[in-house]
């Protein structure tokens, strides 16, 4: 590449993209008309987008909308519960949370398909292998010994295809503050790692008692699952809906607090494929590792559990928002599974802009009441 | 004297810039529904999932070249936007706080692997994976589908931030102002890093056909680490 050339390329990209101002779009064409390299960089250019051009748009698969939804629905109930909370059971459950605890530790190995010969390596504290894990293999051919020494029997559970989690229970590591030795073998072949285990997964669990004699709200989400119809009408709007209920309800409340503070040290051992060789390759790269350690630390409490007199029947209905058609009432036990059968809405005519509603004829909630704000306010 | 563009700005007819004049003719629509998932509707923010599922899955599937990382990141991104919906301004531009809430946890999670996952493409891996439309499906040719493939293998051994750069100029068909606020970047450093992943794209998709196309190992750790440490092709 001559030097007019290497000053002039970064703008054949600009030039492509009609990012360029006019005297630079002067200069490129006197440029191009006389440089067959440049022309060439340009016709590559040209070539790379009919290449993108080609690459489908995939739609994500049905069930990323229904995990989505779901967590949406469980961010939006998770939040309603912490503001229920008085800062006396808060303080209660937290300070309950430091007198009891319970230790796991967990050595997750994610594998990743790749080549016939199974290999292990290990980078940043991760054992890597490039074969798809076999948990009885791996089971047989796992051997741990802590830092004195001492064999570590461990548990190893399947958790997918890709991988499986080693749990060491805390009182077979006599030094869990020192690495691990984890020797996988194959065959007379055997590989050895030393492994640093994360740090424990701290679990604390106190029951507490209160009670409560104020009257209850008990408020109950019946959530429709079924996919809401298509309409191709542009701006149309569609929804899944989602019927609360609520109900009035008198009940002595004897909550249970619970609290949980979980301190997670998840390694994750990860493998990357060796690149694949063809037949004719005579070289290849180097295995690549993929290391990811995680810590996090959380402290979280769940809501008060309260218990409902025996008899005590709380009746739902559905308010005028709902889309369920039909004010359709169902009554429903406390802390029992109901299923409401609606009947399915009239027919719609989509616009641009309307809510449609899905014909959904069924619906199961397990109905619990929560107590929320009304306890301690 | 800041000069005007000789050139007008190619007004794309590709998918990206199809939703983005969607999104014009409903823009009254889509500000009620915004503000409804801003105060916790959740069927509004179904609403918006519908309707940025495809982009933003497409670019994250690009970007991680994998459906199992495209699936969690995706979803990450949308309980992430869903939880950051309520400390939005009112003119929010959701489509590109969509794409940089996107492209910002690609990062992350390349970032956080410390290295980039250079796997080499497996065809077998990505057989479910669901084409928007069946104009969308090339892979009813068998030139269509290996030149897809071809691509993808390209994008996995380029750098991150010049196969996200690339991404969103080429497949998603953003203009350099957008991937400017997309990567928060200015306009001309944005076209300065389109040239650099164009020409890194240009000499890895070279070598792999010199090597024998889709087959051919991959680009030398060596090689690749040079591009990276040098910050672009030589």
């Amino acid at each position: 590449m001559n030097p007019e050339c290497r000053r002039i390329r970064p703008l054949v990209s600009a030039y492509f993209d009609g990012e360029t101002t006019t005297s630079e779009t002067q200069q490129m064409q006197r440029h191009l008309a006389g440089c067959p390299d440049c022309q060439a960089a340009l016709n590559e250019y040209r070539q790379m987008r009919l290449q993108f051009s080609q690459l489908p748009h995939l739609a994500a698969p049905l069930e990323l909308r229904r995990a989505v939804l779901s967590q949406v629905q469980a961010v939006r109930t998770g939040t309603v519960q912490q503001r229920g909370l008085s800062p006396f059971v808060q303080f209660g459950a937290i300070a309950a949370a430091l007198l009891i605890f319970g230790i796991a530790v967990a050595l997750i190995i994610t594998l990743v398909s790749g080549n016939n010969s199974t290999e292990y390596s290990v980078a940043d504290n991760i054992i890597t292998s490039n074969q798809p894990i076999d948990l009885q293999e791996v089971k047989r051919n796992i051997k741990i010994t802590d830092a004195n020494g001492r064999a570590i029997e461990p548990t190893v559970v399947q958790i997918s295809q890709k991988k499986v989690e080693i749990q060491i229970a805390p009182e077979q590591n006599s030094a869990p503050d020192k690495p691990v030795s984890v020797t996988l073998s194959k065959g007379s072949q055997s590989q050895q790692f030393t492994v640093m285990p994360p740090p424990p997964t701290v679990t604390a669990t106190h029951p507490a008692t209160a009670t409560a004699t104020r009257p209850a709200t008990a408020t109950s989400t019946v959530s429709a699952t079924t996919s809401p119809p298509q309409t191709t009408n542009p701006g149309a709007v569609n929804t899944t809906p989602s019927v609360k209920t609520t109900a009035p309800a008198t009940v002595t409340a004897i909550p249970i607090v619970t609290t949980t503070v979980a301190v997670t040290a998840t390694a994750t051992i990860t493998t990357t494929a060796r690149p694949s060789l063809s037949p004719t390759a005579t070289t290849a790269s180097s295995p690549t590792v993929t290391a990811t350690i995680t810590l996090t630390a959380t402290a979280s409490v769940t809501t008060p559990v309260a218990t409902t007199p025996p008899g005590t029947t709380p009746a739902f209905t559905t308010p005028p928002a709902t889309t369920a058609t039909g004010g359709t009432t169902v009554t429903a036990p406390t802390g029992q599974t109901t299923t409401a059968a609606t009947s399915p809405p009239p027919a719609t005519t989509a616009r641009p802009g309307t809510t449609i509603a899905s014909p959904i004829t069924t619906a199961a909630a397990t109905t619990k009441p929560a107590f929320g704000s009304d306890l301690g306010d | 004297m800041a000069e005007a563009c000789a050139t007008p700005l190619v007004i794309n007819k590709g998918y990206y810039n199809k939703s983005l004049t969607e999104g014009i003719n409903v823009l009254s629509d889509e500000s009620t529904v915004i503000e409804r998932a801003r105060q916790g509707d959740e069927a509004a923010f179904a609403a918006i999932y519908d309707r940025y599922q495809k982009p933003i899955y497409s670019l994250v599937y690009r970007l991680m070249g994998n459906p199992d990382d495209a699936f969690d990141i995706t979803q990450d991104v949308f309980v992430k936007a869903y939880k950051g919906l309520s400390k939005t301004s009112d003119d929010l531009n959701i489509s590109a706080w969509l794409h940089r809430i996107a492209h910002n946890a690609c990062m992350d999670v390349l970032r956080r692997r410390k290295i980039v996952r250079w796997l080499p493409w497996d065809p077998a891996e990505h057989v479910n994976i669901t084409p928007a439309s069946p104009s969308d499906e090339p892979e009813h040719s068998l030139v269509g589908k290996e030149q897809s493939e071809q691509v993808q293998a390209v994008l996995n051994q380029m750098s991150e931030k010049y196969r996200s750069c690339l991404v969103l100029r080429e497949y998603q068909e953003m203009s350099c102002e957008e991937i400017g606020v997309v990567m928060k970047l200015s306009r001309a450093a944005v076209k300065s890093l389109l040239f650099r992943a164009r020409e890194q794209f240009r000499e890895i998709y070279n070598e792999m056909e010199r090597n024998g196309g889709l087959n051919s190992p991959a680009i030398s750790e060596t090689t690749r680490r040079g591009r990276a440490k040098k910050g672009g092709p030589r």
